[in-house]
């Protein structure tokens, strides 16, 4: 009886071990664009954080925004023979092919921050409401301006579909002030040394320049650093994203504004839909969804931490 | 009981739309192809779908002012922790104040009897927001190409909304019945109506 007990509770536990020797973990690619922006960078570690949590292995990958070396790296997803993907794409029209390759592969792709120009490619795109973030950050900046004077605008890279809708966003409110004369509008491509370079020549151009809104926060800190070069702290300045480097600034009376955009929490839910589809098949919510942004100034910018709000 | 028929109404809108596809068109004519295609999208939805929707669903002013929990309002929640709550809303308050100069024209109503405001109605041109949008599950962000033409389409909305209101010069002290949505992201914000009717009592 206590022998015979014995050798099935071996056998059982020899059987309930041998899944786990037969087979490595499943992993799950992270593809973000350079982690030199610590945007790009918290949406990585809330992925892997989370993709972690939930029992996966992780491969880590940067595309740089170069849309023929996402292609590259999305094959080398497919032959390590990854579970899914999580990618913020290296262009709109251009991330089409590489994501339908991947599901044609039978990988399931999980987009966050940028959108692709298709639907029904990848199983999830979940954005940043960036029109209602731009929003709240043009409101804030006509306030700051006190509905008047000459600005600037820093838009973003062409190819990504965030930087048409910010600028929209900001126009749909700032262009209904008659005041608000914009003397300036170019791209420094989300780029910090670009948006120092930019303003530069902005303010050589213009120097009656009151106000600068930029369409990311890296551009954002070019700018500023360029108007203090020039000893124009007066100009008032509005990034976007929630970075800890615009938070700093804000709080030392800097930057005037920034509007959060919540890139762990997107990231964490995008490898939650992701663990969902691949053990039910479905994610149970809508391809595309859009998560709301906060505008953070002086009076919550201390609450900020990592693209979120404690 | 009630939720059922909600979600059965729901359901039987996104079966209707889903006949209606999203089709790139070339920009031979200049002309932005979004227009024509948001435009079309209004015109097929806002008299007969949208209107009703928030007739339906619109709850008593007076019974969720000022907001407290706001999921014990019946309010549609956004994505994510920090998404906006979309309600439908109606009844009828005395006009405290008005800005009917400023692009964002409003008017501010006290609902509960105590003299204070307790909503705004926008009155246009300029309108925040995108609550008549995202209250309507017939409006799927999924069949649109990009942001851009979801929120043109939210734009349209709110355009169409504020530009059929007719209403006198000076409304302080007048009693307006109204019907329209908002969308706040905590129970504090100002609560700001897109209103689909706005008549003097």
């Amino acid at each position: 009886m206590n022998l015979k007990r014995r050798l099935l509770l071996t056998v059982m536990a020899g059987a309930l071990a041998l899944p786990s020797f037969a087979q490595a973990a499943d992993t799950i690619a992270i593809i973000t664009p350079s982690p030199d922006n610590p945007f790009f960078k918290a949406e990585a570690d809330g992925a892997a954080a989370k993709a972690k949590e939930l029992g996966y292995e992780v491969m880590v990958l940067v595309h740089d925004d170069d849309a023929n070396k996402q292609n590259e790296l999305i094959d080398s997803a497919i032959a390590a023979g990854v579970k899914a993907i999580i990618l913020d794409n290296a262009g709109a029209d251009a991330s089409v092919a590489a994501v339908q390759k991947a599901k044609d592969a039978g990988i399931p792709s999980f987009l966050i921050d940028r959108e692709i120009t298709a639907s029904g490619v990848a199983v999830s795109q979940i954005v940043s409401n960036n029109y209602q973030g731009a929003q709240l950050g043009a409101e804030e900046f006509v306030r700051l301006m006190g509905e008047t004077g000459e600005y600037a605008e820093l838009t973003g890279k062409e190819s990504d579909t965030n930087a048409g809708i910010r600028s929209k966003g900001y126009h749909d409110v700032i262009d209904q002030y008659p005041d608000m004369k914009m003397v300036a509008q170019q791209t420094a491509n989300w780029s910090q040394t670009e948006g120092y370079a930019v303003m530069e020549s902005m303010l050589q151009a213009n120097p009656g320049i009151k106000g600068v809104i930029a369409g990311n926060d890296t551009m954002a800190m070019g700018a500023w650093a360029a108007l203090e070069a020039a000893g124009r702290t007066d100009v008032v300045v509005m990034g976007f994203d929630g970075s800890n480097d615009v938070r700093d600034s804000i709080l030392k009376g800097g930057i005037k504004g920034t509007v959060l955009q919540p890139a762990y929490a997107q990231a964490q839910m995008a490898v939650e839909q992701a663990d969902k589809f691949l053990k039910t098949g479905s994610t149970g919510v809508e391809e595309k969804q859009l998560m709301d942004c906060v505008l953070i100034t002086a009076e919550n910018a201390a609450q900020l931490e990592t693209f979120a709000l404690k | 009981m009630k939720h059922l028929s909600r979600g059965l109404a729901c359901g039987l809108a996104l079966l209707a739309l889903g006949g209606c596809k999203i089709v790139k068109t070339e920009k031979a004519t200049g002309i932005d192809p979004d227009v024509a295609l948001i435009a079309g999208i209004v015109e097929e939805s806002f008299g007969s779908k949208l209107v009703p929707l928030v007739s339906e669903q619109a709850v008593e002013a007076k019974g969720v002012l000022p907001l407290g929990d706001l999921g014990a309002t019946g309010a549609k929640k956004g994505a994510g922790e920090g998404g906006s709550w979309t309600l439908a809303i109606k009844g009828a308050g005395v006009v405290v104040s008005e800005d009917r100069k400023s692009r964002a024209g409003k008017v501010n109503l006290d609902v509960t009897g105590d003299g204070v405001a307790d909503l705004t109605l926008q009155l246009g041109p300029v309108v925040k927001g995108t609550a008549l949008r995202d209250i309507a599950p017939f409006y799927d962000f999924t069949a649109f190409r990009d942001q851009i033409q979801f929120a043109a389409l939210g734009r349209a909305l709110n355009d169409r909304a504020v530009g059929a209101l007719t209403l006198p010069e000076v409304l302080v002290g007048k009693t307006l019945a109204f019907e329209g949505v908002f969308q706040v992201q905590k129970p504090k914000d100002p609560v700001l109506v897109v209103p689909l009717k706005a008549e003097v009592q």
